[in-house]
C-alpha cells in the first residue's frame, strides 16, 4: 500500500512541475537584460503537455489501463524534461544569467515556432520527414530480403559479411557530393545517403540473425512437414526478428543523423537547412528552436513509431518471458 | 585440396596483374585527358605484394588462420573486379562523361599532386581529431555504463529516461551551437564527435550489464570478490560482446559527425578529410572527391582492422579469465 502511495506522489510531482513553470513564468518579470517577450507560446505548449500527461496518468495509473512500467517511464521522462525547462526558465529567463546572444531564454525560443510557423514548424518538418521516410523504407525493403537470402546461404554469407563490415564503416555522408553529381537533385542525393546509411546496419543484423538460427529448429519444421515458404514465413523471419529490429533501430537513428547532416551541408529545405541558415546569420534563438524541434521529431518517431511496432512484432517474446 | 586452393588464390592475385598490364599497354579512351599511369599501377602493385605475402605467409606456411586468409582473398576478388571494371569501362572504353566519372588513373594521380594537403595533413588531422573525441567517449561511457547497469535504481529512475530522450538525437545538430559556445572550432568538432560516440557505447554497455546472467555476479560475490574485482573481472568481460557492438556503431557515428563538422567548420580553413571532400565539391572537382572518398575508405579499413585486433585481445583475456 505504501509503495502505491509513493508511486502516486511521484506521479503527482512530475505532473505538478508543469503548472509550476507556467505560474513562475507568468508571475516573475523577465530579467532586465532580456527583451520583453510574449509568454503565450511556451505557456500554451506547457498547458497542452500538462493536459496530455495528466490524462495519461489518470487513465494509466488510476484506472489501471496501462502497464505500470510504461506509466512510470512516461512520468520519469516528463519529470526530467520539466526540470530542464524549469531551470532554463529561472536561470536564463528570469535571473538573466549568461549572455542573450548565445543563450536565448525559453520564451524567445518557443516564440519562434509561432513566428516561423510556415518556414520551420510546417514546411521544414514536412520536407525532412518525407526525405527520412523514403530513404529508410527503401532500405528496409531491400536490406531485409537481401539479408535473409545472404543469411541462409553459407557461401554468400561468408563473402558478404566481411565485405559489408568494411563498407558499413565508411561514413555515407562522404558520398553526398558525389551523389549530388550523379542524381538529378540534392533531394534525391540526400534520400540516397539515408538509404545507404540505414541499409548496412539492417543488412548486417538481418544476415547475422538469420545465420545464427539454430539449424535444429529448421530441421524440426521440415520434419513436421513445412515447405520452404512456410519455414521462411513462420520460422526464419520470426526467429531473426529481434536482430532485424535491433538493426532497424540503428538504421533509423543513423538515417536521422544523415538526414540532418545532409541537409546541413547541402540542402535548400528541411530542418537541417533551417539550422544552418540561421547559424550563418547568427540568430541563436532560431538555432536552438531548430535543435529542439529536431530532437522532438526524432524522439517522437522512435518512441511512438518504432517502439510500438517493435512491441507488437515481438509479442511472442513477452509471452514466453 | 591445398593445391587447387593455391591455384584459386593465384588466379585472384592475377586479376590485379591483368589490370596493371591492361593499364600499361592499352591506350586511354579518346575523351580522357592523358594521365600518368604510375600511381594507379603502383597501388595495384602494392596490393599484389600484400596479397602475395598473405598467400605465402598464411596459406603456404600456415601462419595465419584459415578463415582469415579466405576472407582476405574473397574481399580482394570484390576489389579486384571493381578496379578492373572501373579501368576498362571508364578509363579505356570511355563510357560516361569524364567530369563526373573520372578514370582510375586521374583519381590516383591526385594522391601525387595533392600529396601534402590530402594524404599527409588532412588524413593526420582527421585521425587525431577522431581519436581526441572517440577515446574520451570510450573512457567515460564504459565505466558510467557499467555503474548504471549495476545499480537498478539509478538506471530506472534517472539514467534510462535521460538516455531514452537524448541518445537518439542526431549529434550533428549540435555542431553550429557548439561552434558558437566553445572557444575554438577544433574543440567544437571534438566535442560533437564525443557526443556522437558516447551514447551508443553507453547504451550498449548498460544493455550488456543488464542482460548479463546475474548468477555470475552472485557466484563471484560468494567467492569473495571485491567490488573493484567485480567490475574489472566479471561485469566488463561479461558485457564486452555488447560493448563492442556499441563501439562499432559509435565509430560509424563519429565518422559521420566528423565529416559534417569538418565540412561546416571548413569555412574557417583547416584541413581534414571531410573538409577536403566538401571543399572540392563546391569546385566540382570530382577526381579529388573520389580520391578522398577512397582514402577515407582506406583509413576506415585500417582503423577497423586495428580495432578488431584490440577487441580480439580483450576477448582472449575474457576467455582466460573464465578458465
Amino acid at each position: 500500500m505504501s509503495s502505491k502511495t509513493n508511486i502516486g506522489l511521484r506521479y503527482l510531482i512530475s505532473v505538478a512541475v508543469f503548472p509550476l513553470i507556467i505560474i513562475l513564468n507568468l508571475m516573475l518579470p523577465d530579467a532586465a537584460n532580456r527583451p520583453d517577450q510574449p509568454k503565450n507560446v511556451l505557456n500554451s505548449l506547457l498547458i497542452v503537455y500538462f493536459g496530455i500527461l495528466s490524462i495519461y496518468v489518470l487513465y494509466g495509473h488510476i484506472l489501471n489501463k496501462q502497464p505500470e512500467v510504461r506509466v512510470q517511464m512516461v512520468s520519469d521522462i516528463s519529470l526530467i524534461f520539466g526540470t530542464f525547462i524549469l531551470i532554463w526558465v529561472i536561470t536564463v529567463g528570469k535571473l538573466g544569467f549568461l549572455n542573450t546572444h548565445s543563450f536565448p531564454d525559453p520564451n524567445t525560443v518557443f516564440k519562434v515556432y509561432m513566428t516561423d510557423f510556415d518556414f520551420l514548424t510546417y514546411e521544414s518538418s514536412k520536407a525532412s520527414i518525407i526525405r527520412a521516410f523514403i530513404g529508410y523504407f527503401l532500405a528496409l525493403a531491400t536490406a531485409i530480403p537481401l539479408g535473409i537470402l545472404a543469411g541462409r546461404n553459407l557461401r554468400a554469407f561468408s563473402v558478404s559479411y566481411p565485405f559489408s563490415k568494411v563498407t558499413a564503416h565508411i561514413p555515407p555522408i562522404v558520398y553526398l557530393p558525389y551523389a549530388v553529381a550523379i542524381f538529378p537533385s540534392i533531394n534525391h542525393a540526400i534520400i540516397f545517403i539515408i538509404f545507404i546509411g540505414a541499409f548496412w546496419p539492417i543488412l548486417i543484423n538481418t544476415m547475422f540473425g538469420v545465420y545464427n538460427i539454430d539449424p535444429k529448429i529448421i530441421e524440426f519444421a521440415k520434419i513436421l512437414g513445412a515447405n520452404d515458404k512456410r519455414i521462411l514465413a513462420k520460422v526464419v523471419v520470426p526467429a531473426a526478428m529481434p536482430y532485424i529490429l535491433a538493426g532497424s533501430l540503428i538504421g533509423l537513428v543513423v538515417s536521422f543523423v544523415l538526414l540532418t547532416a545532409g541537409e546541413m551541408v547541402g540542402a535548400n529545405a528541411g530542418l537541417g537547412f533551417y539550422l544552418m541558415y540561421y547559424f550563418d546569420v547568427g540568430y541563436f534563438d532560431k538555432v536552438v528552436a531548430g535543435i529542439l524541434l529536431i530532437s522532438f521529431w526524432v524522439f517522437f518517431w522512435i518512441t511512438f513509431g518504432f517502439d510500438l511496432v517493435q512491441s507488437r512484432l515481438l509479442r511472442w517474446q513477452r509471452k514466453i518471458g | 585440396m591445398k593445391v587447387s586452393k593455391s591455384i584459386k588464390y593465384l588466379i585472384i592475385i592475377s586479376i590485379f596483374l591483368v589490370t596493371i598490364v591492361l593499364n600499361q599497354f592499352v591506350p586511354d579512351a579518346a575523351n580522357r585527358p592523358d594521365q600518368p599511369k604510375l600511381i594507379f599501377n603502383m597501388f595495384l602493385g602494392m596490393f599484389i605484394l600484400a596479397l602475395l605475402s598473405v598467400f605465402i605467409y598464411g596459406h603456404l606456411l600456415g601462419r595465419l588462420k584459415k578463415n582469415g586468409v579466405r576472407t582476405i582473398m574473397d574481399l580482394s576478388v570484390v576489389f579486384g573486379i571493381f578496379f578492373f571494371l572501373w579501368l576498362v569501362l571508364i578509363g579505356k572504353m570511355g563510357y560516361t562523361d569524364h567530369l563526373r566519372f573520372p578514370s582510375p588513373n586521374s583519381v590516383f594521380t591526385v594522391y601525387q599532386t595533392d600529396f601534402s594537403l590530402l594524404v599527409v595533413r588532412s588524413t593526420s588531422s582527421t585521425i587525431i581529431r577522431l581519436m581526441q573525441g572517440y577515446a574520451p567517449a570510450i573512457a567515460l561511457a564504459i565505466p558510467i555504463g557499467l555503474f548504471v547497469g549495476r545499480h537498478v535504481n539509478v538506471h530506472d529512475r534517472v539514467a534510462y529516461p535521460i538516455a531514452k530522450m537524448i541518445a537518439p538525437i542526431p549529434p550533428v545538430i549540435f555542431v553550429p551551437y557548439a561552434i558558437e559556445l566553445l572557444p575554438s572550432i577544433d574543440m567544437a568538432v571534438i566535442f560533437v564527435i564525443f557526443i556522437g560516440a558516447f551514447w551508443p557505447i553507453y547504451v550498449n554497455t548498460v544493455y550488456g550489464v543488464r542482460n548479463f546472467d546475474y548468477r555470475y555476479i552472485e557466484a563471484a560475490k560468494t567467492l569473495g570478490a571485491s567490488e573493484k574485482k567485480l567490475y574489472t573481472k566479471i561485469l566488463f568481460p561479461g558485457a564486452f560482446p555488447s560493448i563492442s557492438a556499441g563501439l562499432f556503431i559509435g565509430l560509424v557515428l563519429a565518422f559521420i559527425v566528423l565529416a559534417v563538422a569538418e565540412g561546416i567548420g571548413g569555412s574557417y580553413g583547416f584541413p581534414g578529410l571531410g573538409w577536403y571532400v566538401l571543399y572540392f565539391a563546391d569546385l566540382f572537382d570530382y577526381e579529388k572527391i573520389v580520391a578522398a572518398i577512397l582514402l577515407i575508405g582506406l583509413v576506415v579499413v585500417v582503423w577497423t582492422a586495428i580495432f578488431d585486433r584490440v577487441q580480439n585481445r580483450i576477448l582472449r583475456w575474457q576467455v582466460k579469465g573464465d578458465e
